[in-house]
């Protein structure tokens, strides 16, 4: 036991080594550093900037700018409990042992120690009460709709636990905040309130958990979908156990049976899940904690991003990543605890000499090319430019080699699903509900512009705010009633008593429909040519443009982003997971490894990081676009290659691929021919049930100001406006909030169709 | 024994209770502050204000927190803020009178030809620690500030301590020479006749027993950091009304009164009477002012947008909302007119751009053809004005009313651009005497309120066949961009200042040709046009001469020079609305800064039913 946690927090050890040079790097690749600010404001002067330059190791000696491998070895060289004294700026010392020194904070001057000191314990708080809270309201609720599995309370249970699953996390905040300043129920934010200074301890303790509901309940509802499923499921299998029906025989209470014998098996799961429960939460708590405002960890790290504090950033993404391995480690525990069936020290034992050896040549390779990096660059440094020349076009190769794996994969598995799915899915209610609506989603998506009566940006300065037109029929023709304000200076409008038209397929300024048709003909518009009569469908935001057409403009980002990213996925997690599946040996330990670090990151935390290296305000918005697509699909690739590595390894010892192989088919046919159509099912229930995932942090990174920026639109970027401002809460321009509700039902319904199409694939299966 | 689901219910129902019973005490006790009653200093200030009596809390929300509690570190707006409650300075301006009134220094003489000032400090004033207060303090300060070594690598003379008053109290070049006469007065001779002596001069002054030593040691800048208030508040020492309470990051700043603060009021109460000063911070603005419309806080600035519904709450929270009119802040466009090169020869702006842009006409087209006064009508709910100089009407007499006004109208913009060669082609884009498409770049800082105003005017010039393409930065690349690399055509910025006291010499350094703030083309050499000579000369002029008429017709003067040759076209200012609760007494609002700049007069009164 004690081996075993040891070992564990062994292996952080080089996680962690390898985490913060990631993240070193992207900090280093990011445009300005963290005096880029002290830089621009004039009241510094220049030789204090110089100053800090050189204690930061910034700079060499010379005042030249030090390569990045000089600044994390700095860094390094601080954080390590064993100093070399010349590496630390004391000279006169040679070796000696000293605290680990994380750097001191730019923003707040003090040393990030203290700084995450603070704000650590509340994120963990918030983070362990959140799981308390999702675990107590979806076990039970697990356990009444599999003992009344089918029923009516099964089928609503079901239903609210999408809808809690759906509702992006931010925009759930929003709400509370809102319902907290409204009725005063609770504190809009923070940790504690003003009178707990001058209470006793326990009072400040009960203050304390009044601030912690809100914050609680907003990041821990979505937790609930997954765990009342895996429940669920898990009940329903233990009831059918043969101990079960022992039990019976011997006459046992029906209740004693349930939590006792059932309950007890049926947990073990779900305590394994509590790892990967709390990585998602520590992404959330960080959109949680920036709109409620509560000082935790993430709004820190957001913080110290956006400022450039590197410091604070590395070692804030470390604890993160420790938090996150305690969290395994304990979920492992605690199941070894629960279950004594489960000895933690198994898995352990069966661990091979060729795994050691592996691992010995990783570090190896790694080591040596950036050994051979740092030689370059020092040495050589027009040599490196060559290679990252080189780099740079082999990468592009790459991509578009990926490209057009994508586009295949894609309509492979579309005719997949046309085959194999479709009438299934059409055959159960749900599914055809949910299918129909992506459909009509995607339909007006693709054809924006037609439908749309306004374009993106189209402003009109006297209608801010404007609420949604009310549309009449009157002598056969839809009639739009105008409104004007009651007076300039409010946003409240009545009707001035005029109507005007509504012409359908009516001739517009030629525009390209689908980016290159040409198109003169738009699908609704007004029926006049005057500026100031204008159709509202869903209201106009704070300079007057259409939030309908901006939707739908919006819905093009949006919607497109999910599949996109999904299948670059898709591709990555399949070229890699099978390869590593079917070779094994090392190929599949160093994958593996570059799997596992991936994932040990909390996926906001590296997207943040990763947006900051490759983002530049400069860039256009289509670039901007495929950047965030593949940040998101770099982050999501490895998850997929895990299990994909895991089916192929049970795959390549069925005798089809091993006649194939006596055959001497090469590999990759083998992988595309044999492999492939046998996970291809699983591939689609795993997309469809991802795409939720990429529209929610596109909506995410969008909302926190770093995706898709003004004038285009997409929904998160919608939904900051109603956000940035209580107006809309406070005076009721409900119509802003549509981009959340548009949000919340294309997710509702891909997760409706993923679990209607897993339910037609396998019903066993764990996603 | 397991429990059954019932049983489990009520055991969650049973201790939710117990919680809520809980809280409901928690929120029912009155937070007693009891004073220690030190006697009077001699010198101490008697204040005019209504005798009030003591108690209350006060509570603030800021968005930004103090990033440190020492004055010489490079701090932000919030810092100052904060600061300003725990520290004095020898004279402080009054809103009230607009005129500079004794502080620490209860009196001054200025020697005739305005080049010598002797300041007579308050006797028997004592810091927050107890401490005797004397003209040693003030002199330390003034080291700490101005003390200068040489540099090991350069060999050349730095302040010992970089700090933004360095600068400031230097004229032309030369420091400001301070000398200890007595233990209660101190004398500052300048090198030349310096108007805005007064203004430069609110220091705020440091306690020499806590801080000298970390001043010989070298460390001077690493005491007094956010950490020392967090663990031993007592630490920070000073002669402000309040001292430091206690200070949660990311949460809360408590700051209670100074037992040994040096005004008091007629019948002898020493002031602050407020029993606490609480300083919230929260992540955003409309945080800040949702809080303030649902009674959590007691006083806040409110935005023109926000004030609609602001006010609904008013009688239910009972607190009101005064407009003080155009606010204080401006905000302006400018285009790059950079005329040089960069080190390898490229020139900063296209010749045929730069052609453009420093043609004023070119410059009051666009100005004409942007729709200022719709921006006003939707997006601050017409509360608000164009503004038509840069020194803002809030600022009173210095602002300049008669300065030429450039109304929204595309046709004058036409006819301007069609009286300097530009034409239009068949599509309707602009195009200029040679034929280049009129296109240019608009960099914004990214942030919510400028793109508003970004897409507005990418509209507007549309309408004239501009191309305007947006560009965004974070405020630290915008400023490297328009300061070091000149990398743009055209951007905006807004300037606020938050205090009250305004003097034209603040902003010298955008006036002066030389400045490093003449944003349109800054540090020259020699000033390139001839109305850029002017300004310059008029600066010099306003800055030698004491009599304040005279300093405001020259000011007068460099307005109608900026808005008729027109290198920064002007925005709008918002009216600028600010809220607080109707219990408070004592409160005036000034025209501009803080609406809290008596906050030591400020008592609770009896709550209006």
């Amino acid at each position: 036991m004690w081996r075993f946690i040891f070992r564990r927090l062994f292996i952080l050890i080089p996680l962690l080594f390898g985490v913060s040079l990631l993240v070193s790097l992207l900090m280093y690749l990011s445009p300005g550093d963290f005096l880029t600010q002290a830089r621009a404001a004039k009241d510094i002067d220049p030789s204090f900037i110089e100053q800090m330059e050189q204690q930061l190791g910034l700079v060499d000696a010379t005042g030249n700018p030090t390569p990045w491998f000089v600044q994390y070895g700095h860094w390094l060289a601080n954080v390590s409990p064993i100093k070399y004294g010349p590496w630390v700026g004391e000279a006169d010392k040679g070796l000696f042992v000293g605290s680990p020194y994380f750097g001191e904070s730019w923003t707040y001057k003090i040393e990030v120690f203290d700084l995450l000191k603070q704000r650590v314990p509340a994120t963990f708080i918030l983070s362990l009460s959140s799981i308390l809270f999702a675990w107590m309201i979806a076990i039970p609720l697990g356990i009444l709709a599999a003992m009344y599995k089918d029923s009516i309370f099964d089928r609503v249970s079901a239903f609210f636990a999408y809808a809690a699953l759906s509702i992006p996390e931010f925009f759930l905040a929003i709400l509370a905040v809102y319902f907290a300043a409204v009725t005063g129920l609770f504190p809009e934010g923070g940790r504690s309130s003003i009178e707990s200074e001058f209470l006793p301890l326990g009072l400040q303790l009960v203050d304390y958990a009044h601030h912690l509901i809100l914050p609680t309940i907003v990041l821990g509802i979505g937790g609930i979908a997954g765990t009342m499923r895996i429940m669920r499921a898990n009940f329903i299998d233990s009831m059918q156990a043969e101990f079960v029906t022992t039990a019976r025989a011997k006459g046992l209470r029906e209740s004693f049976i349930m939590f006792v014998h059932v309950f007890r098996n049926a947990i073990n799961p779900l305590i394994t899940s509590l790892g990967y429960a709390f990585a998602s939460l520590l992404s959330g708590a960080l959109l949680v904690e920036n709109v409620m405002n509560y000082p935790g960890l993430g709004q820190l790290i957001y913080d110290a991003l956006i400022r450039e504090d590197q410091y604070v950033v590395m070692a804030g993404v470390l604890v993160g990543v420790t938090l996150l391995a305690l969290g395994n480690l304990l979920a492992d525990l605690l199941l070894g605890w629960v279950d004594p069936r489960i000895r933690v020290e198994s898995e352990q034992s069966a661990s091979k000499q060729g795994k050691a050896n592996y691992s010995r040549w990783l570090f190896l390779i790694f080591f040596a090319l950036i050994g051979g990096e740092i030689l370059l660059e020092s040495y050589f440094p027009s040599g490196l430019i060559v290679i990252a020349q080189c780099l740079k076009w082999l990468g592009l190769l790459i991509v578009a080699l990926v490209a057009l794996a994508c586009i295949a994969m894609v309509a492979y598995l579309v005719f997949i699903m046309a085959k194999r799915l479709l009438i299934p899915i059409f055959k159960r209610t749900s599914g055809a509900i949910a299918f129909s609506i992506l459909i009509i989603l995607y339909f007006f998506s693709g054809f924006a512009s037609f439908f749309a009566p306004y374009s993106v940006s189209e402003q009109n300065l006297s209608f801010p705010y404007h609420p949604p037109s009310q549309i009449q029929l009157v002598d056969g023709h839809l009639v739009v009633s105008l409104m004007e304000r009651v007076e300039v200076g409010v946003a409240q409008y009545q009707s001035t008593g005029e109507t005007a038209r509504l012409a359908f397929f009516s001739k517009s300024e030629p525009y390209q429909l689908l980016g290159f048709i040409p198109m003169a003909y738009k699908f609704v518009q007004l029926d006049s040519k005057n500026e100031n009569y204008r159709f509202y469908l869903f209201g106009s935001d704070s300079t007057g443009r259409d939030i309908f057409s901006r939707l739908l403009y919006g819905s093009q980002i949006s919607l497109s982003i999910g599949l996109i990213g999904i299948s670059i996925t898709l591709v990555l997690g399949f070229i890699v997971g099978a390869i590593a599946g079917y070779y094994g040996g090392w190929v599949d330990f160093s994958a593996m490894r570059l799997v596992e670090l991936l994932m040990s990151i909390p996926g906001l935390y590296l997207l943040l990081a990763l947006r900051s290296a490759f983002m530049q305000p400069e860039l256009s918005p289509v670039q901007v676009y495929t950047i965030i697509v593949v940040i998101l699909s770099v982050i999501g690739w490895a998850g997929t290659a895990r299990i994909i590595r895991g089916m192929t390894l049970s795959l390549r010892k069925r005798p089809f691929v091993q006649a194939a192989e006596s055959f001497g088919v090469p590999v990759w046919l083998i992988l595309v021919r044999h492999i492939l159509p046998n996970i291809a099912s699983y591939l689609l229930v795993a997309a469809t049930l991802s795409i939720p995932g990429y529209i929610l942090a596109e909506a995410a990174l969008s909302f926190l100001g770093l995706g898709i920026s003004e004038p285009s639109a997409s929904w998160g970027l919608m939904l900051k406006q109603s956000q940035g401002n209580m107006i809309v809460f406070f005076m009721n321009f409900w119509w802003m909030l549509l981009p959340g509700v548009a949000i919340f039902v294309t997710v509702v319904a891909y997760n409706v169709l993923g679990d209607v199409l897993r339910d037609i694939v396998d019903p066993k299966m764990k996603l | 024994m397991p429990l059954s689901f019932s049983q489990y219910i009520q055991y969650i129902i049973l201790s939710s209770l117990v919680l809520f019973s809980l809280l409901n005490i928690g929120c029912e006790r009155s937070i007693n502050y009891e004073r220690t009653h030190y006697p009077l200093p001699k010198g101490a200030d008697i204040s005019d204000c209504e005798i009030g009596h003591y108690g209350g809390i006060f509570i603030l929300n800021e968005t930004t927190q103090p990033t440190t509690f020492n004055p010489l570190v490079p701090n932000n707006l919030s810092t100052t803020m904060v600061l300003s409650r725990l520290l004095s300075n020898l004279v402080e301006f009054n809103p009230k009178t607009e005129l500079f009134e004794p502080a620490l220094a209860e009196s001054w003489t200025v020697s005739e030809d305005g080049q010598s000032y002797t300041f007579h400090l308050r006797k028997g004033l004592l810091w927050s620690d107890g401490h005797a207060f004397t003209a040693e303090d003030v002199i330390f300060t003034f080291d700490c500030i101005l003390s200068e070594i040489i540099d090991e690598r350069s060999g050349e003379k730095r302040p010992r301590y970089p700090s933004r008053y360095y600068q400031q109290l230097h004229i032309d070049g030369a420091p400001i020479q301070y000398t200890l006469m007595d233990a209660h007065t101190v004398r500052f001779d300048l090198p030349s006749t310096y108007a805005p002596f007064l203004f430069d001069i609110g220091v705020a002054i440091l306690p020499k027993h806590i801080l000298g030593d970390a001043f010989n040691s070298g460390s001077f800048m690493k005491e007094w950091t956010t950490q020392t208030a967090i663990e031993s508040p007592e630490k920070i020492v000073g002669l402000g009304p309040f001292k430091v309470f206690s200070y949660k990051p990311g949460e809360r700043l408590v700051l209670e009164p100074n037992p040994h603060y040096w005004r008091a009021d007629s019948s002898g109460q020493r002031l602050p009477y407020l029993d606490y000063l609480v300083i919230k911070f929260v992540s955003e603005a409309n945080t800040a002012i949702a809080h303030f419309a649902t009674g959590k806080s007691d006083a806040s600035g409110v935005g023109p947008d926000d004030y609609e519904w602001v006010k609904k709450a008013a009688d239910i929270y009972d607190f009101s909302i005064t407009n003080r009119g155009p606010s204080s802040s401006v905000n302006f466009f400018w285009f790059n007119q950079n005329p040089e090169a960069s080190e390898d020869g490229v020139p900063y702006v296209e010749p045929y751009k730069l052609a453009w842009f420093s043609d004023k006409r070119f410059r009051k087209a666009i100005l004409h053809g942007f729709n200022r006064k719709g921006i006003i009508d939707a997006v601050l709910f017409g509360k608000g004005e164009p503004l038509h100089s840069i020194i803002p009407p809030a600022q009173g007499e210095w602002h300049n009313p008669n300065v030429k006004k450039y109304e929204y109208s595309p046709e004058k913009a036409r006819e301007l651009l069609q009286s300097i060669g530009f034409n239009w082609n068949g599509e309707g884009q602009l195009l200029d005497g040679s034929g280049n498409r009129v296109s240019f770049n608009l960099l914004l800082v990214e942030s919510a309120n400028y793109d508003q105003i970004g897409i507005t005017f990418v509209e507007n010039m549309k309408d004239l066949g501009i191309e305007v393409r947006l560009e965004r930065a974070d405020f630290a690349t915008l400023l490297k961009r328009t300061d070091n690399t000149f990398d743009y055509d055209m951007t905006i910025l807004g300037w606020g200042s938050s205090s009250a006291a305004y003097d034209p010499s603040g902003s010298k350094a955008l006036y002066l040709s030389s400045g490093k703030y003449h944003v349109w083309y800054p540090n020259q050499k020699a000033p390139a046009t001839e109305w850029e000579a002017r300004i310059d000369a008029l600066i010099k002029l306003q800055e030698q001469t004491l009599d304040r008429k005279q300093r405001i017709a020259y000011m007068h003067e460099v307005q109608a020079i900026l808005s008729d040759e027109l290198p920064l076209l002007f925005g709008y200012s918002p009216y600028s609305y600010v809220g607080i609760k109707d219990k408070w007494m004592n409160v005036y609002i000034p025209k501009a800064g803080t609406i809290l700049w008596n906050i030591d007069e400020i008592w609770e009164g009896v709550k209006q039913p």
